[in-house]
């Protein structure tokens, strides 16, 4: 099959899949089964015919209305991708929008654990005020905290993987910026422990845990960027 | 023969299919193969329908689908393998307990024995 009967057929799948209202992952399964489908047809029908633009009408033929379809595929997305939909985001969206979508998750998920102890130990009433002020400033600084982790993932994808290119100068600024700010935060989080005197051990372990977030935030870059990529290739194509 | 298709297979198309993966794992493809080599050449399904069908059925826990671990050479493409589940084969066995009360009574009345 040549490029040009490829990029046919996948014209032939994103006509169907593109106004589905559904997960960049679902999407994703319905474009590359229905791919290799289509691909399975078209050679089949080219052997066949022995015609490359026969085989590629037989092909449309054969797969049915895209609208048709395209509703039935929408009637199959569960209410539960709906959801996956408002995590993953609009593509190309600002990072500061995903910035905000990540923090206000963790502060539900912070806000639901929280509840759950409080419940747990009968209420406020059980809890010092130290350690209820301490749960409360948790629940409120972890989101604050992945907040800017999306912002340093995002800068890291763009210094890694941006119209830029690479450039080791801006990568070690973004890696050390991101590991001193996690740093920074597990000091703080600690700060009542280390306030007399910083134990060397415990400060180590700390610059480590940073450093493992550094990657973190690299894999995440790479792959997000790997998302952005095929993104670009499916919306890239004419299906006028 | 004339060519049953569209509208008439409405409504048993996921029983079909049920039915096909009774007969073992498949993908897409082979499912219609599956489809058509019953039908004896005589069904005619819009192959982009089996897909939103798939996807119900996994849905529903009737199926369950798996990527192959390999594109074997089909340019990274990778095909979805369906295995009929306990709950598929229950449903399957329901499906096939109402074709039939659906024939004995259409019969009849069509004048044609069930």
């Amino acid at each position: 099959m040549t490029d040009t009967n490829l990029t046919q057929l996948k014209v032939l799948v994103e006509r169907i899949v593109r106004p589905v209202r559904a997960s960049l992952r679902t999407k994703r399964k319905v474009r590359e089964e229905l791919l290799v489908h289509v691909s399975g047809v078209f050679e089949e029908e080219f052997a066949r015919l022995g015609d490359d633009r026969g085989a590629l009408a037989q092909t449309t033929v054969r797969l049915g209305d895209p609208a048709e379809v395209t509703a039935q595929l929408q009637k199959s997305v569960s209410a539960g991708d709906d959801f996956r939909r408002y995590w993953e985001g609009e593509p190309g969206e600002p990072a500061w929008r995903t910035a905000a979508r990540v923090a206000g998750g963790t502060a539900a998920l912070a806000a639901v654990v929280l509840g759950i102890m409080l419940a747990a130990t009968g209420g406020t009433r059980g809890w010092p005020l130290a350690a209820l002020l301490a749960g409360v400033g948790a629940a409120l600084a972890v989101p604050a905290y992945f907040f800017a982790l999306t912002l340093f993932t995002a800068w890291m994808e763009r210094v890694c993987h941006g119209p830029l290119g690479w450039s080791w100068r801006r990568v070690v600024v973004a890696a050390a910026g991101l590991w001193l700010f996690t740093l920074l935060c597990m000091a703080g989080a600690n700060r009542p422990a280390w306030q007399s005197r910083i134990p060397v051990t415990e400060a180590m372990t700390a610059g480590l845990i940073s450093a493992h977030f550094v990657v973190f935030a690299c894999a995440l870059g790479t792959s997000s960027t790997k998302r952005a990529i095929y993104q670009r290739e499916w919306a890239g194509l004419d299906i006028a | 023969m004339t060519l049953i298709s569209g509208d008439k297979l409405r409504g048993h198309l996921e029983a079909m299919i049920l039915s096909t993966l009774s007969d073992g794992d498949a993908h897409g493809q082979e499912i219609l193969r599956r489809l058509e080599a019953a039908g004896c050449g005589l069904l005619r399904l819009k192959e982009g329908s089996l897909y939103p069908a798939l996807y119900r059925l996994e849905a529903a826990g009737e199926v369950k689908g798996v990527w192959e671990p390999e594109s074997h050479g089909r340019r990274g493409a990778r095909r979805r393998i369906y295995r009929l589940t306990g709950k598929g084969s229950r449903k399957l066995e329901v499906s096939r307990g109402e074709w039939r009360q659906f024939v004995r009574i259409l019969g009849p009345i069509f004048g044609v024995q069930a």
